[in-house]
């Protein structure tokens, strides 16, 4: 099962961005609430992804997943930046949003698009949606501003592989 | 029912799984990476090199938590020269100063397959002396020292992942 997120501006078109349910389940059963609480109030609520500051392709670091696909490896990870207006932090057990983006900070959400026709389909058919463009986002923080652009994340041209267009 | 408040349901039923917190560290299987965090409050990740990110609290600049990078492969190697068996709890102090050791010995490159040198204070010592001939050497040396300060004596439990 799948969660919609608010849909990406993109330059090829309108897309459909998902994120697993199960993985929000495994991630609050290993006690990770914040990570929970940053997919409800900025991936969902306030919608990063349809908030873009920049966008990149690849990111310059080991990752191996046995027996998936091509698109699976670190090179086809897409790297979305933006700045929430609050910062949601789990305090003493329980959600708190502060207002203001983390300070010195952006937020980056890592997507792939989905090219397994299958795994389209279901995701498709899941949230009664028939967008040409499927993406799946699998992982969330926030990082460390660049000082000379604060709305990208520090190192962004030598970290990642290729800037993308981002209306 | 409207699908936005299926959701909201959906997370009141997430936050309601929430318990006191203690230090935990789990395997992502679909980003592979291991995060080991020692507090549930929001984090800055400081990317470090391909292999290590150093997680900081959001407001208080103190070091919480570790992001291994690649970690799939690395605990494969790992195990190659080591002694651990898939069903052990994983002591994070070591494969971060494995780590190091691996950069140590082929400079930013990968282990040699020979056992590992698991004393952080000597392979610190070697990383300053051997490659540490910059500043950004020396300092990157140093954040795999904290690193292995932060997580102390905390063994993963490869129990502890996040399907793919």
């Amino acid at each position: 099962m799948y969660i919609r997120l608010p849909v990406i501006r993109c330059t090829e078109g309108p897309v459909l961005v998902a994120i697993r349910k199960e993985k929000l389940n495994e991630l609050a059963k290993a006690n990770m609430m914040a990570k929970v609480l940053d997919a409800n109030e900025l991936l969902l609520r306030w919608g990063v992804l349809s908030h873009l500051t920049g966008a990149f392709r690849g990111v310059k670091r080991p990752l191996t997943v046995p027996d998936s696909p091509e698109w699976y490896k670190p090179e086809q990870i897409i790297v979305c930046s933006s700045v929430p207006t609050c910062t949601p932090r789990w305090v003493d057990d329980a959600p708190r949003i502060d207002p203001g983006p983390l300070p010195d900070s952006v937020f980056v959400t890592y997507v792939r698009k989905i090219k397994d026709p299958g795994q389209r389909a279901q995701i498709r058919h899941a949230l009664n949606a028939d967008h040409a463009l499927v993406y799946l986002a699998y992982h969330w923080e926030w990082v460390p501003q660049d000082p000379l652009n604060v709305t990208l994340p520090k190192e962004h041209l030598t970290r990642y592989d290729e800037r993308l267009p981002c209306p | 029912m409207s699908i936005a408040q299926s959701d909201d349901d959906f997370f009141k039923e997430l936050y309601a799984l929430g318990r006191p917190f203690k230090p935990t560290a789990y395997f992502d299987e679909e980003m592979d990476q291991l995060i080991y965090v020692c507090t549930n409050d929001t984090y800055r990740a400081d990317r470090i090199d391909p292999f290590l990110t150093l997680l900081w609290h959001a407001t208080d600049a103190k070091l919480i938590g570790v992001k291994i990078k690649g970690f799939r492969s690395i605990f494969e190697k790992y195990k190659k020269c080591g002694s651990v068996a898939e069903t052990d709890f994983l002591p994070l102090k070591d494969i971060i100063t494995w780590l190091l050791n691996s950069q140590v010995k082929i400079q930013g490159g990968w282990g040699n397959g020979t056992a590992p040198q698991l004393n952080v204070e000597e392979l610190y010592q070697e990383a300053v002396d051997v490659v540490g001939k910059s500043d950004s050497h020396k300092n990157v040396a140093q954040l795999y020292k904290e690193a292995v300060a932060i997580v102390g004596d905390y063994k993963w439990n490869p129990e502890m992942r996040l399907a793919a």
